[in-house]
Order: C-alpha cells, then sequence, then structure tokens
C-alpha cells in the first residue's frame, strides 16, 4: 500500500509539472487537440497508480513525452500559420449580413439550434441582432452585433468617468496580506480603524477587506453582509 | 531562452537517458545470461547425471545474478512479463535435484528463448513500434 501511496504522490506531482509546462488555458479556452491531450495526460497517469507491477517509468516516459511533443508543436503553430490553422482550424463566419451561412454550418457540423443555444447564452436572441457570428477555433461563438443593438458605451455618450480600479486585498480570510499592506503604505492600526468602522472586532472575523486608489473599502465579516464606505486616502502608492 | 525550454530539454535530456539506459541495459544483462547459459550447456553436454555440485553452483550463479538484473528490469519493464526467466531457474535447482536432465535441457532452451524475446520486445524496432 505504502508503495502505491508513493507512486500516486508521484504521478500527481508529474501530472501538475506538466499541467504547468503545458500553460494556463481553461478548458473553455482549448483547442481540441488540447483537450485530447489533457484526456491522454489523465489516461496514463492512472495506470501505474493503480498498478504496481507496471513500472513507474510507464507512466512517466509517456506523459514527459506528450509534453515534449505539445511544446515543439505549439512552438511550431506560433511561428507557421499554415501548420497552426492545420492542427486548431480557423474560425468561421457562420452569419453574416445576409444571414445564416448554411454550408458554413455543415462544414462545422453544427446545427441551427447548436447555433441558437450559443448565441442565447451569449445574450442574443434574435438573429436581426446580429451583424456577424464567428465560430471561434476552440469551439466558442463571437459575435459582433449590429451598430442599433450594440450596448452603449459611456464614450458614446461623452461621459467623463474614472477609469476602473483593481481593488487590493488587505485582509483575506482573517490573514493580513503584508505585501499588499506595504503596497498601500497603510498600517495594522488603519486596518484597526477600518474595522472599528465596520464594526468588526478581530481580525480572524474578516472574510475579505479590500481599498481602491480612491480610497473606497469593501469589508465582510465572517457570516455577515459585505459593508462598503470611503475612507480618507489618495491611494498615490496604488499601482 | 526562457524557463519552460530549459524543462522541456531537461525533460528531452531524461527521456534519451532512459532511451540510452535500457538498450544497454538490456542488450548487456540478456548476453550475460544467454552466455551464463551456453556455459551450463557446455557442462551438461555428454553428461548423464546432472545432480553434481558444480552444475547446481552455476545454476545458483545464475540466479543471482538474473535477481540483480530483475532488480534493475522492474524499473523500465512490467514485472510480470520478466519473472518467466526467474521460474525457469528455479525449476532447474529441482530438476537437478531429480536429475530430470531432459527438463533441465528444456529449461535452458526456455531461457534463451526468452531472453531473445525480451531482447526483441525491448529493442527499437519497427514492429515493436506499429
Amino acid at each position: 500500500m505504502l508503495t502505491l501511496i508513493i507512486r500516486a504522490t508521484i504521478i500527481y506531482l508529474l501530472v501538475l509539472l506538466v499541467f504547468r509546462l503545458m500553460g494556463k488555458r481553461q478548458i473553455g479556452q482549448m483547442q481540441p487537440f488540447e483537450l485530447v491531450l489533457t484526456l491522454i495526460i489523465a489516461d496514463l497517469a492512472t495506470i501505474p497508480m493503480a498498478e504496481a507491477a507496471v513500472p513507474i517509468m510507464h507512466g512517466i516516459v509517456p506523459l514527459l513525452t506528450l509534453v515534449v511533443v505539445h511544446y515543439f508543436l505549439t512552438i511550431i503553430s506560433m511561428k507557421n500559420t499554415a501548420v497552426s490553422q492545420f492542427i486548431s482550424g480557423k474560425p468561421i463566419i457562420v452569419v453574416n449580413p445576409n444571414g445564416i451561412d448554411f454550408k458554413a454550418l455543415q462544414k462545422l457540423a453544427i446545427t441551427i439550434d447548436d447555433l441558437f443555444e450559443s448565441m442565447r447564452a451569449l445574450g442574443y436572441f434574435d438573429l436581426k441582432e446580429i451583424q456577424y457570428a464567428i465560430m471561434e477555433t476552440n469551439g466558442a461563438l463571437s459575435i459582433l452585433p449590429k451598430s442599433a443593438f450594440s450596448p452603449v458605451e459611456n464614450r458614446s455618450l461623452k461621459l467623463d468617468v474614472e477609469e476602473s480600479q483593481i481593488p487590493i486585498s488587505l485582509v483575506a480570510g482573517g490573514k493580513v496580506m503584508k505585501e499588499n499592506l506595504e503596497k498601500t503604505k497603510l498600517s495594522l492600526s488603519d486596518i484597526e480603524e477600518i474595522m472599528k468602522k465596520a464594526d468588526i472586532e478581530s481580525i480572524k472575523d474578516v472574510l475579505i477587506l479590500s481599498i481602491n486608489k480612491t480610497g473606497n473599502i469593501y469589508v465582510q465579516s465572517k457570516g455577515q453582509p459585505y459593508k462598503t464606505f470611503d475612507i480618507n486616502y489618495k491611494g498615490e502608492n496604488l499601482t | 531562452m526562457n524557463n519552460r525550454f530549459l524543462y522541456i530539454l531537461v525533460i528531452i535530456v531524461l527521456l534519451a537517458g532512459v532511451c540510452v539506459w535500457e538498450q544497454v541495459m538490456a542488450e548487456t544483462y540478456l548476453s550475460t545470461m544467454e552466455e551464463k547459459v551456453y556455459d551450463i550447456i557446455d557442462v551438461v553436454e555428454g553428461k548423464e547425471n546432472i545432480n553434481t555440485e558444480e552444475i547446481y553452483e552455476l545454476v545458483e550463479d545464475m540466479e543471482k545474478e538474473w535477481d540483480s538484473y530483475e532488480l534493475s528490469f522492474c524499473f523500465l519493464v512490467n514485472y510480470k512479463d520478466i519473472e518467466d526467466i526467474g521460474i525457469e531457474i528455479t525449476k532447474m535447482k529441482i530438476y537437478i535435484v531429480e536429475n530430470a536432465l531432459t527438463d533441465f535441457k528444456a529449461s535452458l532452451a526456455q531461457i534463451l528463448y526468452f531472453t531473445d524475446s525480451y531482447r526483441q520486445v525491448m529493442g527499437i524496432a519497427l514492429d515493436n513500434i506499429l
């Protein structure tokens, strides 16, 4: 049993390494060949884990080989468009200003129902709203709406709005994020002040406490609704 | 040269090392086993009584050698695929005690057959790839 535990640990660490080397793509962003590769890796990893008679090398060698092949295939794809298109295919326009391109649907082997499902998922329920719909190589649908149905932008309304800010977490899960605290040039006493304002007694009770460049605080203690308020903070040090 | 490329380079070297290690190990160990079998065949040739200390020691020596080889092979080959030689050697020791010359010779032939087939399985050949 100890052998299996050690083997499982080794394979787990190896699979972690393999996925780190493959990049950070999410399942939904994967190209079809990457999804297949992931399934193969999962299958390969289980063999030496479950059977003690099979050497662990029978799992390690194919796993590492796949990593190497995938690496070079990705490099070649990045440098050569033809290879990239051969491996991943190319985006195909399925809806154009004239309506649905039926030939494109046939080529992609998707039905009109599938197309409507993808459209609805993106918030488009009527074909009239769509100027172009493009089926991406990872199977996701991208839509360019007709100008009349495009969302209104602040720019169009000539509104002068402040740039969005990324809030910095100062406390998460009851623990002070010292690195972030240094970035904001705030101190523990400032945090205690904020907590007092939010009626929170102990740092351990804080689920999340964040601040943005304008000094807006978002704080929530465990089991309580969140509170938000402004403090006198200029945020020159926030990057 | 980025980090990822370095990792890939290390993996390639590692894979190449494993391949060379397997080939060298298979060739060296299996050849040694074959030599040992031929040595025993030479000693047994023309004898009617195999229940001698000399033959027993030769077989024991072969068993010790194979045990150490088997440990190394286990890193690369499924243990169940290479246990046949060990089984045959165990049988040979019983045949010596029982003076079963025909069975003893059959076991020697079996070991030669197994070493040959292991070499074929472990070697890089088109038929293995396909």
